[in-house]
C-alpha cells in the first residue's frame, strides 16, 4: 500500500504565483538584450542628429542630414546600393529555375551540382573576387588580354571594377547559390499531387510550372527575395575591393569611407545609416511578419507525394548549363586564385619565371598572418560556442516560458538583421568610446566576439525557435510532472532533442564568423585582426600576392567546414529527409 | 470513513470567452479510482491538467491532504514538479532520445536515488507492467501499446500519491485496449494507488472505476458508483451517455397524482410515481432497450405499450437488429429470433413502466436514440 508522501507543503512564497518573479525576470532579460540590440541602433539614430564636434556634448541639429544629402558621393552611394540590390529578384528567378531542375526534374548530375552549390554557399566571396580580378581586370585580366589578341575584337571588353563586375561576382558566387538553398526545401516539400492534377488536366511541364508551381511557391520566393534584398543592401567586401578603386560607393563602403577620413565624419555616417536603417527595418519587419503568419508544418515522411517530373532530352542541355555555370562561375576563379597565389607578381603571366612558392613561404613565416589565423579560430569557436548557449536560452524563453516581455524579446532578437555589419561596428565603436563599462572592451577580442554574437542572433534564435516549437509540449510537461524543474528539463529533455539543430547552428555561425569582414572592419585592431580582414588589407594595399595566399587558405577552410557540415547531414534539402 | 486525498472545490478555468471548467467540485478518496467521463470538449482533460499543475485555475481551489496547492483567488499554484503526482498523457510523451530504462528511471534520477536502488525499482516496475526484457530498447522502437506501458511505468515508479490518467487507452486498438484494461485493473489491485482517470469511453469507466463523475460542458452532472449512474441517472444527458437509451417525445397527460406520457398516436405509458412532470409539458420518454420488448402483431397499443412499424430487420451474426419507426423517431432494438418480423409490419413495444424516466424536453437537442 503506497504511503502518502507529499513534500512538506507550506502555503507561502515557494508556491505563490510567479507573476512578480516572472515579470522582473522577463523585463531584466529584455533589458539585457535591448542593451545589445536596440542601444547601438539608438546611438546611431541619435548620433545622426548631433551637430557638435567629436568630444563635445550632443546638441540637436539637422546639419548631418543636410550634409549627407548634399554630398554627391553619398547620394551616389544610395543610388548604387539600390541598383546592386536589384540582383535579388533576378537571382530568385535563376535560383528557382535551378532549384526546380535539381529537385523536381532531377537532371543528370543533380547530386554533384547540388554539392557544388553547397560548397559555393560556404566559400568566402572575397578570395573568389581576387580570382576574378586575375581574369577580368581591365588592364591585366587574362580574358581581356586574350580578347586583345583576337583579331576581330582587339580591345579589352571586361572591367571588373564596375557595377557589372560587382554584380557578376555576387550573382555567380553567393546570391544564386543562396536562392537555390532557400528555395530547394520548398520545392522538395511541395505536394506532387498539385502538379499531377494539372498534368492530368492537360498542361505540359512548363505550363504547369508557370501556372501551378510558381504561384504555390510565390510566398517562399517572396521571402527569399526580401532576404536577398536585405543582404544586398548591406553588402560590403566585394564593393570595397572592386568598387572603391573605381569610385563606386555603396552604403556600407561609404560609411566606412566617412569613418576613415581625417577627421572622421561620424554624424554624416550616422545620418546615412539611419536612412538605410529605416528601409531595412521595414523589409525585416515585413519578412518577420510574413513568415510568422504561416503555420509551421513539421516535415512528415510523406515520401509518396514526391514524384520526379519526367523530362525530355532537354534535361541534358539543362545539366550542361548548370555544370557550365559551376565551372565558369565557381571553379574557374578558384582555380585562378590558386594559380595566382603561386605567382611572383599577381596577374603577370608574361614576365620571366612567373611562378614561385615564395609567397606561401613568406606568408607562413609572417607573424602577422599567424596571429590573424589564431584570431580567426578563436573568434570562430567562441562565437559559435557562446552562440548556441545564448541563442538556445533566448529561443527557449521566447517559445516556452511564461516570462513577461516574450514578444518584445522576440522582436529584439530580430533587430540585428536590419543592422549591417559595418553599422554594428560603428555603433559598438561609439559605445566603447563613450560608455564607461563597455570601454574595457575597446581594442580587444571581446569587442569582436560581442559584435559577431549580436550579428548571428537573428539566425540562431529563429532556427532554435522553430526547433523548440517542434518539440511536443507534452514531452516537456511529462518531465515537469516527473519532478524536474525547468532548468533540468531544459538540460535533459529539450537540448538533446534539438541537438542536431545546435550542431548546424554551430557550424554555420563558425563559417559566418570566419568570412566576416564588415563587422570587424571598424572594430579590429592590429592585434585582433582576423584572417579575412587581413586579406582585404593586403588586397587594398596592393599586396595581391599575399592576399591570394590568405584567400586560398580561407577558401580551403571554408570547403573543409562545408564538408564537415555535409557529413553531419546538413543538406540543401533536395534529398528526402 | 475513507480519507480524502484530493479535493477540488468550485474549480474554474476560462479560455477567453469560453469557460472550459465551470465550478467543478468533487473528492477523491484514498485507494479509489474515480473517472471523469464525458464527451470531447466537456472539460475533463482540463480539470486533470489543473490538478496536475499544468494549468492555473481562474477560480476555485485544489487541495491535497487538506493543503491548498492551487487557488485562483489566492493566486497560489504549486508547480507540477512539486506535486508528486503521476501523469500518463494521452500521447504517452515518451522521450525519444532515451531508452525504456532511462525513461522510467528519469524521475528517480531527478530525486537522486542511488544507482543500485534505482535499478531495482525500475526493473520491478518494468516487470509489473510487462516490459521486462525491453529495458535497453530505444524509445523510438516501441509499439503504441509498449509506449503506453512505459508511460505507466514511469508514472508509477516513484510511487506518487495520485495517479492521473488522461485517456490512456484511446490510441490503442480494440484488442490491446481490452488487454490494457485488464492490466490496469491488476496494477490497481496490486499497488492500491489512488487513481483519477479521464475518458470518453463509458465501457472503460464502468469497468475500471469505483465512482464515475459524468461531465458535460464544464459541469459535473452526476457523481456515483457505476451501478447508481446506470440505474438512477440524475439528468437526461447522463442516461443517454451511459449505456444505450431510447428517447421518444411525448406530452404529459393525467389528473391528480396520476401521470401518463402520451406519445402522439402511438400509445400511452404510465409515469413512475417518483417522477412528477407538470401536466401538459412536452417531455422525453427515456428507457433502456433491455426494458422494451417487441410484441408482434398489434395495432391497438395496450397501456404501457407503444405502436411502431418495422423498417428493416438486419442479421448481425449473433442476433437480429430491428430498426423500427416510432412516430417520427427511429429506434433500433434487438429482435428475438422467435418472432418472424418483416419490413412494414406493425408491432407493439411493451415497456417496463417502472424503468422509464421522463425528462423535460424544452430547448434540448434530441440525444441519439441508437445503441
Amino acid at each position: 500500500m503506497a504511503t502518502i508522501r507529499i513534500a512538506a507543503l507550506r502555503a507561502g512564497a515557494d508556491q505563490r504565483w510567479l507573476p512578480r518573479r516572472e515579470t522582473t525576470l522577463g523585463l531584466a532579460l529584455v533589458a539585457v538584450v535591448a542593451l545589445f540590440t536596440l542601444l547601438p541602433v539608438a546611438f546611431v539614430v541619435i548620433g545622426s542628429f548631433n551637430g557638435a564636434r567629436v568630444g563635445e556634448a550632443w546638441e540637436w541639429s539637422l546639419q548631418p542630414w543636410a550634409e549627407a544629402f548634399r554630398s554627391p558621393r553619398t547620394l551616389e552611394s544610395i543610388g548604387y546600393s539600390v541598383l546592386l540590390a536589384l540582383r535579388a529578384p533576378v537571382a530568385v528567378i535563376i535560383g528557382f529555375v535551378i532549384a526546380w531542375l535539381l529537385v523536381r526534374v532531377q537532371i543528370p548530375g543533380w547530386r554533384f551540382i547540388e554539392f557544388a552549390l553547397w560548397v559555393a554557399f560556404f566559400l568566402p566571396v572575397l578570395p573568389v573576387a581576387l580570382g576574378w580580378i586575375l581574369l577580368l581586370d581591365s588592364k591585366y585580366g587574362l580574358v581581356n588580354q586574350a580578347l586583345v589578341a583576337l583579331p576581330f575584337v582587339g580591345r579589352p571588353l571586361f572591367n571588373i571594377n564596375s557595377v557589372a563586375g560587382i554584380l557578376w561576382v555576387h550573382l555567380t558566387l553567393s546570391t544564386v547559390p543562396i536562392m537555390v538553398i532557400l528555395l530547394a526545401p520548398a520545392l522538395r516539400q511541395m505536394d506532387a499531387t498539385l502538379e499531377q492534377a494539372a498534368r492530368v488536366c492537360g498542361s505540359g511541364p512548363l505550363q504547369t510550372l508557370r501556372r501551378v508551381v510558381i504561384p504555390v511557391l510565390s510566398p517562399a520566393m517572396l521571402t527569399a527575395m526580401v532576404a536577398g534584398l536585405i543582404r544586398g543592401l548591406e553588402a560590403f567586401e566585394v564593393e570595397q575591393l572592386l568598387g572603391t578603386p573605381a569610385g563606386i560607393y555603396v552604403y556600407a563602403t561609404r560609411v566606412y569611407d566617412l569613418m576613415n577620413v581625417e577627421p572622421p565624419q561620424f554624424p554624416q555616417a550616422m545620418a546615412l545609416s539611419t536612412f538605410f536603417l529605416l528601409v531595412l527595418f521595414v523589409l525585416a519587419f515585413l519578412y518577420q511578419w510574413y513568415t510568422e503568419r504561416r503555420t509551421y508544418v513539421t516535415i512528415s515522411g510523406r515520401g509518396a507525394s514526391f514524384r520526379v517530373i519526367p523530362a525530355g532530352r532537354w534535361r541534358y542541355a539543362a545539366s550542361a548549363f548548370c555544370l557550365l555555370y559551376i565551372a565558369i562561375g565557381i571553379a574557374l576563379p578558384l582555380a585562378l586564385l590558386l594559380l595566382g597565389s603561386f605567382m611572383r607578381l599577381f596577374g603577370f603571366f608574361s614576365i620571366p619565371d612567373p611562378y614561385t612558392t615564395a609567397q606561401w613561404q613568406r606568408v607562413f613565416r609572417d607573424p602577422v598572418f599567424l596571429q590573424a589565423l589564431r584570431n580567426s579560430l578563436i573568434l570562430g569557436f567562441s562565437v559559435a560556442g557562446l552562440g548556441i548557449l545564448v541563442y538556445g536560452l533566448l529561443a527557449y524563453v521566447i517559445v516556452r516560458s511564461q516570462l513577461a516581455g516574450r514578444r518584445t524579446l522576440s522582436l529584439l532578437t530580430w533587430l540585428p538583421w536590419a543592422v549591417p555589419g559595418i553599422l554594428l561596428g560603428v555603433a559598438l565603436l561609439w559605445l566603447m568610446l563613450t560608455l564607461p563599462g563597455v570601454k574595457l572592451l575597446y581594442g580587444t577580442m571581446g569587442a569582436l566576439i560581442l559584435a559577431l554574437l549580436i550579428q548571428s542572433m537573428p539566425f540562431g534564435v529563429q532556427m532554435l525557435k522553430t526547433s523548440f516549437a517542434q518539440v511536443a509540449l507534452e514531452l516537456e510537461q511529462a518531465s515537469r510532472v516527473c519532478g524536474a524543474g525547468w532548468l533540468t528539463t531544459y538540460r535533459r529533455v529539450m537540448l538533446p532533442l534539438v541537438a542536431p539543430m545546435l550542431v548546424s547552428i554551430f557550424v554555420l555561425v563558425f563559417i559566418t564568423v570566419l568570412r566576416d569582414i564588415s563587422t570587424s572592419a571598424l572594430l579590429a585592431g592590429a592585434t585582433t585582426r582576423p584572417l579575412a580582414l587581413l586579406m582585404l588589407e593586403f588586397a587594398r594595399g596592393g599586396n595581391l600576392e599575399s592576399a591570394a595566399v590568405v584567400g586560398v587558405i580561407l577558401a580551403a577552410m571554408a570547403v573543409g567546414v562545408a564538408l564537415v557540415a555535409r557529413k553531419l547531414g546538413l543538406r540543401l534539402g533536395s534529398e528526402a529527409a | 470513513m475513507p480519507e480524502v486525498v484530493l479535493e477540488v472545490q468550485r474549480l474554474v478555468k476560462r479560455y477567453g470567452a469560453a469557460t472550459a471548467v465551470d465550478r467543478v467540485s468533487f473528492e477523491l478518496f484514498r485507494g479509489e479510482t474515480l473517472t471523469l467521463l464525458g464527451p470531447s470538449g466537456c472539460g475533463k482533460s482540463t480539470t486533470l491538467r489543473l490538478i496536475a499543475g499544468l494549468e492555473r485555475p481562474d477560480d476555485g481551489e485544489v487541495l491535497v491532504n487538506g493543503v491548498v496547492i492551487a487557488s485562483g483567488a489566492k493566486r497560489i499554484c504549486l508547480p507540477p514538479e512539486k506535486r508528486n503526482m503521476g501523469l500518463v498523457f494521452q500521447s504517452y510523451a515518451i522521450w525519444p532520445h532515451m531508452t525504456v530504462f532511462e525513461n522510467v528511471a528519469y524521475p528517480l534520477r531527478i530525486r537522486h536515488v542511488p544507482a543500485a536502488e534505482m535499478r531495482r525499482q525500475v526493473e520491478r516496475m518494468l516487470e509489473l507492467t510487462g516490459l521486462d526484457g525491453l529495458a535497453q530498447r530505444p524509445a523510438t522502437h516501441l509499439s503504441g501499446g509498449q509506449q503506453q506501458r512505459v508511460a505507466l511505468a514511469r508514472a508509477l515508479v516513484y510511487e506518487p500519491d495520485i495517479l492521473l490518467l488522461d485517456e490512456p487507452l484511446s490510441n490503442l486498438d480494440a484488442k490491446l485496449r481490452h488487454e490494457m484494461r485488464a492490466q490496469l485493473k491488476r496494477l490497481q489491485i496490486a499497488l492500491g494507488t489512488t487513481i483519477l482517470f479521464v475518458t470518453h469511453d463509458q465501457l472503460e469507466a464502468m469497468t475500471l472505476s469505483h465512482r464515475i463523475a459524468v461531465m458535460r460542458a464544464g459541469v459535473i452532472e452526476q457523481v456515483g458508483a457505476p451501478r447508481e449512474i446506470y440505474h438512477q441517472p440524475a439528468t437526461h444527458f447522463v442516461q443517454s451517455f451511459i449505456g444505450q437509451c431510447i428517447n421518444v417525445r411525448g406530452r404529459v397527460v393525467g389528473a391528480g397524482a396520476e401521470r401518463h406520457v402520451e406519445v402522439a398516436g402511438q400509445g400511452r405509458v404510465a409515469v413512475p410515481p417518483d417522477q412528477l412532470p407538470a401536466i401538459g409539458d412536452g417531455v422525453w420518454l427515456s428507457v433502456r432497450p433491455e426494458h422494451v420488448a417487441i410484441v408482434a402483431n398489434g395495432v391497438e397499443p395496450a397501456p404501457n405499450q407503444l405502436a411502431a412499424v418495422v423498417d428493416d430487420v438486419a442479421y448481425v451474426g449473433d442476433r437480429y437488429e430491428c430498426t423500427l419507426r416510432l412516430g417520427e423517431a427511429e429506434i433500433v432494438l434487438e429482435a428475438p429470433r422467435t418472432l418472424d418480423l418483416r419490413a412494414g409490419q406493425r408491432v407493439l413495444l411493451a415497456l417496463d413502466a417502472a424503468a422509464i424516466k421522463v425528462w423535460p424536453a424544452a430547448g434540448e437537442l434530441p440525444p441519439v436514440g441508437r445503441p
